[in-house]
């Protein structure tokens, strides 16, 4: 009695849901799988092998298949039933979290018996033309020589040609042609071959080139953490200019009084009353007069060197432009990504 | 005379081109003056017009000034006379606000003899500052070289004083210009002292180019 339960509870650990179908025989396959009656899911996934099926239910028949023979111990049949899948769906695997480690076992065994490339995948990338690549990755389930070629637009391109062993394997695709020119806007399809003595397995995806512009660098208005000083500076009032027209009053004034001769009538000195009045209302007028901004020679110095460097910083700004304006923005996405 | 407006015409024939920056300036204005001579009894006052030309290039300068003036006795022994008088100044600039000044004058009177024409060498300094950038004032002192006059005699002591200063636009195309100029000439005929003296103001315009 303990026995059979527990034969019970494994078998409904190894039992795993997989999804309806349209053919009858798989959906019968697949209730006697889900129901742990083995045979009668073998049974029921040849008599469905044997009709004219769809991919998905091939796949799914040859899998219920796998799966119930592994579970019933029938090893051999098991891995070729994988084998079927495996060609069908080299992506498509067991999974480790809800079917039975002997399942997985049986599976992996039946991969290491064949060659096929799995788990191609391009990783979307933008990048200017000649300046970056995309990542290109896929596995293989044995040693090989992996041939990596990206095909259309009137393209053949070998990107990598190399003996790998079984396993994850990653190139990089700069997405040019064999004369360093950006390939073509359009669609191209990336096929991972992996090559065995006379045994060969393609893998191929759908991917997709798109041209754009290089966004160009902004030209500066200023150098950045430096500011302009101003090259004029008002200075402060002061009484200098009326001291000044006072000295001078003072000592033409006085001169021309001393030198007078005392023997001639030397009148009312009108002349020089009105002049020196007129030299002293100008030196006070110039002194609270708002004095004239002067020149800085050093922050004058300061602005011209900081547009001379502003000037070089927009000149090599403009040489970059120039080179940038005639670069292109590559983007390359798979397609199976887009349509998500 | 003569000799003054020549000079004055070559340095303007060979001056600045147009294109430089306001180193020629002419002016026009009205003048005041008082003019005695002799002794105390004789004094003249009058108001007249005067003409200048002003030429900077680099540290050399050139004034020439022109007066005209009729004068008034103030006393009725002797009658009115008109006044003609040149100046001449040519200055090198030796330190940015001194300049050692050089030049001839002549002053004549119309009628004549009614008082000393006389003409003279002047050597002398010239010292300008400026007040502000649309403003300067400036004074200048002189000794008269060798006065000649045409009744004759000698001059123990002559010298001229003066104080000028100008306002003007900060481009430079136009200034009020102010002068005051005092002048004394000791002359001695044969061991008698006839002085000269002169005080004048000028007021006028003045338009650089």
């Amino acid at each position: 009695m303990t026995r059979r339960l527990m034969l019970l509870a494994g078998l409904l650990l190894i039992a795993a849901p997989l999804a309806a179908q349209d053919n009858v025989y798989v959906r019968l396959a697949q209730q006697a799988y889900n129901d742990v009656d083995f045979s009668g899911a073998i049974d029921n996934a040849r008599r469905a092998l044997q009709e004219q099926l769809g991919r998905e239910d091939r796949i799914v028949a040859w899998e219920i298949l796998g799966y119930s023979y592994a579970s019933l111990n029938r090893r051999e049949e098991a891995v070729d039933a994988f084998h079927q899948l495996i060609f069908l769906d080299p992506d498509r695997e067991p999974d480790v979290e809800t079917v039975s480690p002997r399942i997985t076992e049986v599976y992996a065994s039946a991969l290491s018996r064949i060659l096929v490339v799995r788990r191609t995948n391009l990783d979307s990338a933008s990048f200017i033309a000649g300046q970056g690549s995309v990542r290109i990755s896929y596995d293989v389930s044995r040693a090989s020589r992996a041939v990596v070629r990206v095909a259309g637009q009137g393209l053949d391109l070998t990107i990598d040609s190399t003996l790998v062993g079984a396993g994850a394997h990653e190139v990089f695709w700069r997405a040019t042609t064999v004369s360093g020119d950006p390939v073509p806007a359009g669609s191209y399809q990336l096929v991972v071959n992996a090559i065995e003595g006379s045994n060969e397995f393609a893998s191929p995806i759908d991917i997709v080139v798109r041209h754009a512009a290089v966004d160009t660098i902004w030209h500066l208005d200023s150098l950045p953490g430096y500011q302009e000083q101003p090259e004029y500076v008002r200075p402060s009032r002061d009484w200098r200019p009326l001291g000044i027209a006072v000295l001078y009053t003072g000592l033409v004034a006085g001169a021309s009084v001393a030198l007078e001769n005392s023997a001639l009538d030397v009148g009312e000195r009108k002349e020089l009353a009105g002049v020196s009045l007129l030299a002293l209302i100008a030196g006070f007028a110039m002194s609270i007069k708002q004095p004239d901004p002067e020149p800085v020679q050093a922050n004058i110095l300061y602005n011209q060197l900081l547009r001379t460097e502003l000037a070089k910083q927009n000149e090599a700004i403009a040489r970059q432009n120039d080179l940038i304006r005639r670069q292109t923005m590559l983007t390359v996405v798979a397609v199976e990504e887009m349509e998500q | 005379m003569r000799r003054a407006i020549a000079l004055a015409a070559l340095l303007v024939a060979v001056g600045p081109s147009a294109g430089e920056a306001q180193v020629v300036r002419f002016g026009i204005g009205a003048l005041g003056m008082t003019y005695s001579e002799s002794g105390a009894g004789l004094r003249w006052e009058g108001e007249g017009l005067n003409g200048t030309l002003w030429v900077r290039y680099k540290r050399l300068g050139l004034d020439a000034t022109g007066y005209m003036a009729k004068l008034k006795p103030d006393s009725s022994d002797v009658s009115e006379m008109d006044m003609l008088e040149g100046d001449l100044r040519v200055s090198f600039s030796i330190v940015p606000a001194v300049a050692i000044e050089a030049g001839i004058g002549h002053r004549a009177f119309d009628p004549e003899f009614s008082a000393q024409d006389v003409g003279f060498w002047r050597l002398g300094v010239l010292s300008e500052m400026p007040l502000a950038r649309i403003a300067s004032i400036w004074a200048r002192g002189a000794y008269l070289i060798a006065p000649k006059f045409d009744g004759g005699g000698d001059a123990n002591l002559s010298v001229e004083v003066s104080l000028g200063v100008g306002v003007g636009t900060s481009n430079g195309r136009f200034r009020v210009r102010a002068d005051y100029e005092f002048q004394r000439i000791d002359r001695e005929v044969n061991g008698v002292d006839l002085p000269i003296q002169l005080s004048r103001a000028t007021i006028g315009v003045e338009l650089g180019f």
